[in-house]
């Protein structure tokens, strides 16, 4: 919120005021148009009266000039007039009865030389400078038409003139506005007072509308600013020119840099100015920006310098939104130094295992090897004792004529066979020490187990356990590392030669294969030692754990290592004789042909 | 009783075995060979002047089993073993146990056929002796009252040390009077001890 405060107090008066300035409005202009429209009507109405009254007027100069045709001696000083003007009179009294009296329309007749008298009818103005005693001044002069104005009593008042030059008289007919207009007012007050009960009502409704609109709109804001200004990552959002138009806090964590510093800036100003690959940091920003601009949001790792010089590792993605006033860029950087160390920390702590593992193997090979000097000197001893033996008895022979050449020749052939023996049983003991890495060939694994199983021989001898094998007579092709598979039955064989050594049992140790589902292949070696604790079988392939005074708990760990390594697993099962099978299963590789 | 002489050769290793016996068959030697301690017990005779040339490591029963086998039988054939590579703790408890003999592989032949040439003089010769109660009886009065004490014992099959005890004497002065006994008798060992003493009595054995 700090970065960038919503003022919610001053955001609702805007609100408010907005919502009254509209309803006055609106009222206003109700009020215009029914002002106006009753304007006209009025307009209407009052040149209705006056056309009206114009027609009376003429109506009563017709009238007047024919009295005044029919009784020429007619004297307006209260003489009587001939029968024939009476009747006018009377007639026309009778109308004025009927339809002007109630409207007050006078009807003056003046003559000139006696200045201004009344005629029998209507109100007689009291003075000439009253608006009527004017006005008939004015029609008897000659100039008549239609008049508006105040009369004495303050009243509006229509008036019309006509003269009548003959007789040295005018005919003057007036109407009060008040008569005529109260039902306009009234129309006009009620019509106000409707559209100002109306407009208040929407106002009031608009309002309310919007206001819990703007509460909404408001939580909405506050949310997200929060999740804004609480991201860990780098928040910018940029305008349609590339500049900074708000960032978060995490932005100015990232850069080093203030708000109000970054404000304004584009990327051109990003440090460094060149990616490690040689690239401008612009320029990749720019092509962020374009694939937002197309619609894809892409990802990018660039190398990002905070303020003082620090590098970092920073993951950038850009977002396009469009506001009321153009594009804006919502540019996300997530700094991911720590995470790309962490994994290459791992990679280079794997990478160092993995040699470790190997060392660990050579030396677990070494150690075997010499655990099993005795063993090798004296397998090598056997042939060597056998050439000592054959060559002394061969010189025995020369010696004596009557041994026949056949004889000695066969003698001669034995040394040279047993010579070979003890070369082999060299070669088996340099190809067991060969530190080679992983050699994966296709190899039969029934040859591989005899192999091992002529190298342990003279072990079980010693150890006087007897070895149970049962290997099919065809082969089972397997993809493996000739060598560490041989590490791998060796030391399973021999854990179980001297398992059952010094249980004592005097029975043998069984190896046995069994095929199994999804051409697997089961390498099972059962002795018939004393078995593994209940404690320690969850350890067994740990390395460094052993239950042998002389062990360096290095063997099942680099076994079950290597078999994993082959996609296989290594196993524990207690034996049915009660000590332990160790077996372990390796996938047979298609050779074009079922094994079985 | 003949005076052949036979050598038997146990060894599983089938080389070792078969040059052995060639060798001992060029000097003249009659020779009986097994690659099974088993297959020698089933076809051992004691009517010849025989020696055992015995390999100490063998799958089932190895040399040194054969050995206390032949002794809980009373079978008294003299033993030369034969071992591969550093096994003197197990060379020392075969001579302790009566062994004549012990030659490490890869041995020099002629002495070899050296040692099976003399056990089997010393087997001939024991065999001679035996037919002389005279001489033997002679010998037997040769030993001091304590001495005999000893050999009674002995011949009973007690240790040194119970001997010591029974005897209220010190074990080294037991170890004294038993070395006395079987010097003045000729005797390697207990169980020609008790062979010579019975022959004496019962006039001669066979």
């Amino acid at each position: 919120m700090a970065a960038n405060p919503v003022n919610t107090a001053a955001l609702r008066r805007a609100q408010s005021r907005r919502v009254w300035l509209t309803g006055t409005l609106v009222v206003m202009v109700a009020l215009t148009v029914l002002a106006s429209a009753l304007a006209l009507l009025f307009q209407a109405a009052v040149q209705r009266e006056v056309a009206n009254l114009d027609a009376y007027v003429a109506a009563q100069t017709t009238l007047i000039r024919a009295v005044a045709r029919i009784d020429q001696g007619y004297a307006v000083t209260g003489e009587p007039l001939s029968l024939p003007a009476r009747r006018l009179l009377e007639a026309r009294r009778s109308f004025a009865a009927a339809s002007d009296e109630a409207q007050q329309i006078e009807l003056l007749v003046v003559r000139e030389r006696d200045g201004l008298r009344t005629i029998e009818v209507g109100t007689v103005p009291d003075d000439a400078n009253s608006l009527r005693g004017r006005l008939l001044a004015d029609a008897l002069a000659g100039d008549g038409g239609q008049f508006q104005g105040r009369d004495a009593d303050g009243q509006w008042v229509l008036v019309s003139t006509n003269t009548i030059p003959e007789l040295g008289a005018a005919v003057l007919a007036a109407r009060r506005v008040a008569d005529f207009a109260t039902p306009y007012l009234r129309a006009a007050a009620i019509a106000g007072l409707v559209t100002f009960l109306l407009a208040s009502a929407a106002a009031i409704y608009v309002g309310a509308t919007s206001r819990s609109m703007l509460r909404q709109l408001l939580s909405s804001e506050a949310m997200l600013r929060s999740l804004y200004d609480g991201s860990p990552d780098a928040i910018f959002v940029l305008d349609d020119e590339l500049r900074v138009v708000d960032c978060n806090a995490g932005a100015c964590a990232l850069s080093g840099l203030p708000r109000d510093y970054l404000l304004g800036r584009t990327p051109d100003q990003a440090k460094p100015v060149y990616q490690p690959n040689g690239e401008r940091t612009d320029k990749r920003l720019r092509d962020a920006l374009a694939s937002a601009r197309s619609g894809r949001r892409m990802f990018t790792e660039l190398t990002a310098e905070q303020i003082g010089g620090k590098r970092l590792n920073v993951e950038l993605s850009v977002t396009q939104i469009k506001v009321d006033r153009g594009d804006r860029f919502v540019v996300n950087m997530r700094d991911i130094t720590s995470r790309k160390r962490t994994v290459e920390e791992l990679r280079v702590a794997e990478q160092s295992l993995a040699h470790q593992r190997e060392e660990l193997a050579h030396a677990a090979r070494v150690s075997a090897i010499g655990e099993m000097a005795a063993g090798i000197a004296h397998e090598i001893n056997q042939p060597l004792t056998a050439v000592a033996t054959y060559s002394d008895t061969a010189q025995r022979m020369l010696d004596d004529d009557a041994t026949p050449r056949g004889t000695l020749r066969d003698t001669l052939g034995k040394i040279g066979i047993q010579a070979r023996r003890a070369a082999d049983v060299i070669e088996r003991m340099r190809k067991f020490t060969r530190r080679d890495s992983d050699e994966r060939v296709q190899a039969d694994l029934v040859e591989i187990l005899r192999e091992v199983i002529r190298l342990v021989e003279t072990d079980c001898q010693r150890a006087g356990v007897a070895l149970d094998v049962e290997l099919p007579d065809y082969p089972l092709t397997v993809r493996v590392d000739r060598v560490q598979m041989q590490q791998v039955l060796l030391n399973l064989i021999r854990n179980a030669v001297e398992a059952t050594q010094a249980a004592g049992s005097g029975e043998a140790v069984q190896v046995r294969t069994n095929l199994l589902r999804d051409r697997r292949i089961e390498v099972a070696v059962d002795d018939a030692g004393s078995g593994v604790a209940d404690d320690n079988v969850e350890k067994l392939f740990d390395p460094f754990f052993t239950t042998k005074s002389s062990g360096m708990g290095m063997g099942l760990s680099i076994s079950h290592a290597i078999v994993e390594a082959h996609q296989g697993q290594l196993a524990y099962r207690p034996s049915r004789r009660g000590g332990a099978v160790f077996y372990f299963w390796l996938r047979l590789e298609d050779t074009g042909r079922e094994a079985a | 009783m003949t005076d052949e002489r036979l050598v038997y050769i146990v060894d599983d290793d089938e080389a070792v075995r078969d040059s052995t016996g060639m060798l001992m068959q060029s000097v003249g030697l009659a020779v009986e060979t097994y690659p099974r301690a088993d297959a020698f017990l089933s076809a051992y005779r004691d009517d010849v002047i025989a020696c055992l040339v015995l390999d100490v490591r063998m799958p089932g029963m190895s040399g040194t089993e054969l050995q206390s086998v032949l002794k809980e039988r009373g079978i008294d054939v003299p033993i030369i073993f034969i071992t591969g590579h550093g096994d003197v703790p197990m060379a020392v408890n075969a001579l302790q146990a009566g062994a004549v003999d012990f030659l490490q592989k890869p041995f020099r032949q002629q002495e070899l056929l050296d040692r099976v040439n003399a056990v089997l003089d010393e087997e001939a010769a024991l065999r001679a002796s035996l037919a002389d109660r005279a001489s033997i009886q002679h010998e037997l009065e040769s030993l001091t009252p304590r001495e005999q004490d000893v050999m009674r014992y002995l011949m009973d099959g007690e240790a040194n040390k119970v001997i010591a005890i029974e005897l209220g004497i010190s074990e080294r002065t037991v170890e004294i009077h038993r070395a006395r006994v079987f010097e003045k008798l000729g005797v390697r060992n207990v169980a020609r001890l008790v062979r010579k003493v019975m022959a004496a009595r019962q006039g001669a054995p066979e």
